[in-house]
């Protein structure tokens, strides 16, 4: 009877895990490129994550800001480079769990002025065009605002990151099956939230 | 609103996410072809795909995202190619450059500085040595302090004694964070 075979360990994969290794022992070290190389590799996702958790692309920038000095100042606890993008995560979560409902109790204090963030221009034929495009912007992130995070963060990471279901899967910690679940979810609560406010 | 079965939409989530399976791709497509209501929910779902994610790069401005990079393959007679046209850029090169002749060195009547030595064909000439100049020692900053205000000002000595450039900071944002030893 045939030994069943293992799955092959792929040259791409062990070299990328040593590179990951060392880049995380560089920065832990304090060598500021590689400091930066960490940053410009991570930052993107790290700001979909705090996006997927609170919902509001507005606060984005702050959270992402208080992320990053959290990791700088635990990055000595990663005992495992390779599950880098797991603490990160954890981090990331937790920082935008804190940061919004901090937010939350302020804004219920004070009332608060905050509301959906300024769109971008869109250039438009007429100034109608521009804001009606501006009235569908702010519909369409409402919507999304008003998924609940569980679904909205694999959502996010699907379309700002493209990332696939076992990518999402890894990084959340979650069954691809799950993944997909949720996306389904998702899908149907926007199909509810916005039937017929969009052009088909 | 649910117009579709669970399985319908989980097989159109799958097909909007580039998920499906090609035997699935084939069998969406030929139910939307047969069943207005799948084609009509199938349009729904994918244009509020679009759009939703649209609306989300915009609000964190981003771009479309890149789709999966993948590895082209070079066939060996390309990467033959590559070569031969490598060697004959090289073989340019080699040719055109400078080289030293036994003429007569008109560059005697004129002292030239010696040539940089170039490590590599390739490599870009290397930049000529600094120049320090001489600064007027009374090129300083002046003796002029501001008391009881929160501006914030940059200081820079000009070219001509007494003139600066001010530069007033409306805002100044500094944050203090803790220097770990081994950090």
């Amino acid at each position: 009877m045939s030994k069943p075979s293992e799955p092959p360990v792929t040259i791409a994969a062990t070299v990328d895990g040593e590179a990951l290794q060392k880049l995380v022992a560089d920065v832990q070290r304090g060598d500021r490129p590689a400091a930066d190389r960490l940053v410009r590799e991570h930052d993107s996702w790290l700001r979909s994550v705090v996006y997927g958790i609170t919902g509001r692309p507005d606060w984005v920038d702050d959270i992402a800001q208080q992320v990053w000095i959290q990791v700088w100042e635990r990055l000595d606890s990663l005992k495992d480079p390779q599950r880098l993008r797991s603490w990160l995560y954890s981090v990331a979560r937790h920082a935008a769990i804190d940061a919004g409902e901090a937010r939350r109790r302020r804004d219920g204090r004070t009332g608060s002025l905050d509301v959906l963030p300024e769109v971008a221009a869109v250039q438009n034929a007429s100034p109608v065009g521009a804001v009606l495009q501006d009235e569908l912007q702010a519909t369409l992130l409402r919507a999304v605002q008003a998924l609940p995070a569980l679904y909205r963060e694999p959502f996010v990471l699907r379309h700002l990151e493209n990332w696939s279901y076992a990518e999402i899967g890894d990084c959340l910690g979650l069954p691809v099956e799950t993944v997909e679940t949720r996306l389904v979810r998702a899908r149907r609560l926007l199909r509810e939230m916005l039937h017929g406010k969009v052009d088909v | 609103m649910n117009d579709g079965s669970p399985e319908l939409e989980r097989l159109i989530s799958r097909y909007l996410d580039g998920e499906a399976t090609p035997a699935e791709r084939r069998d969406l497509e030929s139910r939307a072809n047969a069943d207005a209501a799948i084609q009509s929910l199938l349009a729904e779902t994918a244009a509020i795909d679009r759009e939703v994610g649209r609306a989300m790069r915009i609000a964190m401005r981003r771009t479309l995202p890149l789709p999966a990079r993948r590895v082209k393959k070079v066939h060996w007679i390309q990467a033959v190619g590559f070569a031969a046209a490598a060697a004959c850029i090289g073989l340019v090169f080699f040719l055109s450059s400078p080289r030293p002749s036994n003429g007569p060195k008109h560059s005697a009547q004129r002292p030239q500085p010696p040539a940089p030595v170039r490590a590599s064909w390739f490599a870009p000439p290397e930049r000529p040595v600094d120049v320090v100049e001489q600064v007027d020692p009374a090129d300083v900053r002046p003796q002029v302090r501001w008391r009881d205000t929160d501006r914030h000002w940059i200081v820079i000595p000009a070219r001509q004694k007494g003139q600066f450039l001010l530069i007033q900071m409306d805002r100044l944002r500094t944050r203090a964070i803790r220097i770990q030893d081994d950090f």
